[in-house]
Parts: structure tokens; sequence; C-alpha cells
């Protein structure tokens, strides 16, 4: 039986059935016939071809483009339950260059196992997409700063034996650089590869939680990729995604030798963190060798 | 004669009738209206933007893997559409896509105040609940179709139309008791 609820919100409702017919012949005018349509389906090589070709005609850089690519796959299997086809990859691409576009800061920390070192990068991006400020801070104090169009590179020398920074010997470089890669980090290194070299992807996928948080855990095998100048292997990588927001949050890398899976590095991906006004400034220390290679500049 | 299914008119469609796509978009298009007017919050918007999402939807047409889960698929490019819309209004604040004032159709006569407090009550429901609404006032007051559009068990249906139900009344009551 209707309450009056309902039938409120029956009335309610009725507004959106206003000027139906006069919008349906509209739309329906303005639709070209199926037959006109292209119409592709079919395993990964379809949706390799599409996604390349949809992204690479986009703002969105070919590396990211590559990423979006990773991202895609993996996102593409979790939501369709475990096969991967055409269809679903390019319809799960959207989900991920929407989560993509959304992104206004990415904070990264890798830490590589042998030797074992800490990374960290922080990147801004304008509201199209662009890498417009980077600052990475790498070991023994080394920074690199990027904004406004200049990039500072500081390398501190540093004595081992004192345990400390001489100063006179140290140096920043200072360029002009009108953009910078985008973005960095570990997933769009993989996606490069294999972009550039055919690598072979496998992937298995779980969904979990993890701190209260659904998350996609995938796995992505690259046969025969290049890991020296003279050495191929295969590179495996397990890339945990948000589920909710399809972004990356944590990845290992492993080299397989012989076999067995060597943990290469770690990554730890955040997004949108509110960060300092002055992170992405350079003062240069006093005392310091200054390389100015810009135009001009003091060489 | 019985209803042919979204299955059976998509299946028609690739064969080349074209008016399948029509009884879809009769079907479907006040609830892709609806979701769209919770982003653009005026109908005038609300039915520009249904209409892209209605032929987005058939450009991509190849790549919706289960027909039988049109609707779903449907309202997922509709909310797709209206991310983008929000971001495009963040980004270009004066160049306003909504449309002035005096031209944007009211969705309702404004003397109706109940129906108008109504509207702005759903506006505040979380959105599975308002979008529970939606497919079930929409889709002629049955969850036969409604469920599979939100992708819930019929059960699970009815327990969050439910809850959205008995929020709205909490609301029309605190209204009622505010006056």
């Amino acid at each position: 039986m209707k309450t009056p609820l309902d039938n409120d919100l029956n009335k309610m409702y009725e507004a959106f059935n206003q000027n139906h017919n006069h919008l349906r012949q509209a739309l329906m005018a303005s639709l070209p016939d199926r037959s006109k349509q292209h119409k592709w389906a079919g395993r990964i090589n379809h949706a390799l071809a599409f996604t390349g070709g949809t992204i690479m005609r986009s703002r969105i850089t070919k590396l990211a483009a590559a990423a979006v690519l990773i991202i895609a796959v993996f996102v593409g299997i979790h939501q369709f339950g475990g096969s991967l086809d055409g269809t679903s990859v390019a319809f799960a691409l959207e989900h991920a260059v929407e989560a993509l576009k959304h992104v206004e800061n990415k904070h990264m920390v890798m830490r590589t196992i042998e030797p074992p070192n800490r990374y960290e990068f922080w990147t801004k991006y304008s509201e199209d997409g662009r890498a417009i400020a980077r600052r990475i801070e790498s070991p023994e104090g080394r920074l690199t700063v990027f904004a406004d169009g200049v990039m500072y590179n500081y390398k501190p020398a540093y004595d081992r034996n004192t345990d400390r920074i001489v100063k006179e010997d140290s140096t920043v470089s200072i360029r002009s650089k009108k953009t910078i890669d985008d973005p960095p980090g570990y997933v769009e290194q993989m996606a490069t590869k294999v972009a550039e070299e055919g690598g072979v992807i496998t992937t298995k996928f779980k969904t979990d939680e993890e701190n209260g948080k659904k998350v996609i855990v995938a796995t992505i095998t690259l046969k025969d990729m290049r890991l020296k100048p003279d050495k191929l292997g295969d590179v495996e990588a397990e890339i945990i995604f948000e589920a909710e927001t399809k972004l990356p949050i944590r990845a290992r890398e492993y080299h397989i030798e012989n076999g067995q899976n060597k943990l290469k590095a770690c990554y730890e991906f955040s997004y949108n963190e509110k960060l300092a006004e002055d992170l992405f400034k350079f003062e240069i220390p006093e005392g310091v060798k200054v390389i100015d290679q810009r135009k001009g500049g003091i060489r | 004669m019985t209803t042919p299914s979204d299955k059976t008119l998509i299946r028609a469609l690739f064969a080349g009738d074209k008016a399948a796509y029509e009884k879809l978009y009769d079907r479907y298009a006040p609830l892709v209206r609806a979701v769209c007017y919770d982003t653009t919050g005026n109908l005038a918007d609300a039915q520009d933007l249904a209409q892209d999402v209605f032929m987005r939807a058939y450009e991509k047409l190849d790549r919706l893997r289960e027909p039988a889960r049109f609707g779903n698929w449907l309202v997922g490019i509709a909310r797709l559409r209206c991310k983008e819309w929000r971001r495009q209004k963040l980004r270009s604040p004066n160049k306003s896509v909504r449309l002035n004032d005096d031209q944007a159709v009211a969705p309702d006569p404004p003397d109706n105040s109940r129906i108008e407090l109504l509207r702005e009550m759903i506006t505040t429901l979380p959105e599975k609940e308002r979008l529970a609404l939606h497919t079930f006032y929409l889709q002629g007051n049955s969850a036969d179709n409604a469920h599979r559009i939100m992708g819930l068990s019929r059960s699970g249906f009815y327990r969050v139309l439910e809850r959205a139900r008995k929020r709205l009344e909490q609301l029309l009551i605190a209204e009622q008791e505010n006056i």
C-alpha cells in the first residue's frame, strides 16, 4: 500500500520526465548508426591497442599513459572477476584516468635493499595533470628541487671519515627546465619498460582488507626485461591499490634470479597531503660551489 | 505483451535496430537525470548531462560486457560524467556550465513546498540511499530492476531503501517540529 511519502516521492520524481519526448528525439537524431561504429573486442592486444591510441592523443604524457595502462589492466581484472579482455580494460581505464586526474600531489618513499638507501619524492600537479614542482631527497643529503622552470641539484660533499659535509666541495647546479618527466616512481618505470621493451604481463589478483580499507593486491610479472645493459631477466612487482580510489599505495619490486624472487625495492605512495609551503623552494647554502647552467649563468 | 529485457534490446541494437536504444532511453533517462540532478542541482543541467551520458553509452556499447547489467553500467557512466562536471565547475568557475537562473528549468512548481523540501532532503542522504530512492521510484515503484541497477540482492536493496525512507521521514518530522 502506498503511503503519503510514496505519493509525494512519486510526484517529485515526475519532474525527471519533463521534456522527455523532445529530449529523446534530439538524442536519437544525433546518434550515428551502429554499423558505422568501430566494434572491437578480444584479448589483451586489443586492449593495449585501444589504451595506447586513446591516451597518447590526450594531454597525458607518454610516461603517465603507460602508468595508466598498467593501472587499467589491474583495475580491469579486479572489477571484472579475473578475466581480461578489451572491454573490461577499456572500461576500467576511465576509472584509472579519473583517479590520476584528481591527484593534486604525490608523495613517494622508495627504499632500496642493496645498497640500503631511502629516497623521498614529492610531486605537485597542475589542474590539468602536469607535474609542476618536485622535490627529491636522496641519501647523503642530496637534494633536487624543481619549481617555476628551474631545477636545483644540491650535492653535498660528504666526508665519511668525519661524518661531516665539506661545504667548499659541495655543489649546487642550476639549470632551466621547462617540464619534468611525469610522474616518477616505480609503477611508472615498470610501465615505461613495458611500453618501450614490450615485456609480457601476467597478473594475479586478490582483494583484501588492510587497516579497515579494501585493497587490491596485484602481482605483475614482466618477462625478459633489460635489468642491466647486458642482462635480461624477469621482474615481478606486487602492487597494492586502494580499492576505493584506484590509486597505488604500495609496491615491492623483485628481480627473479635463478628462479628465486630477490627483493630489490619497496615503495610507498600517498596523495594529496598537506605540503609545507617551502617544500619546493630552494635556498643555496652559503659557501657551496654554484654551477649555473642557465643562459648567461656562471659556469 | 512482455517488456523486452535490456539484453534483448541491446542485441536488437547490435543487429541494427536503432529504435531499441529509444526503448532503453525511455527506461533509464529519468533515472540518469535524477542521478545527474544530485550533482547539478538544477534540471536543465541534469538533462544536458543525461543526454551526454546516453551519447557516451551508445558510443561505448561495445565495451558493455554484460548487456543484462546495462542499467548498472549506465549509472556508472552517469556518475563519472557528474565527477567531470564538478571538476569542470571547479576549474572554470567563470565559465559556468550551469544555465543562468532565469534559463534554468525549475523541476517542480515552486508552490509545492513539501515536494521541494523532499528534493532538498534527498540531496542530504548518502549516495547509496539516494540511488535506491531514484531507482525504486523511477522504475515503476518496483525492486525488480532497481536492485540489479544497484548491484544488490533484492533483500539488500530493500534494506537500503527502507533506511532511506526512514531517514526522510525523520527529516520531515524534524522539519515540521522546527516550523
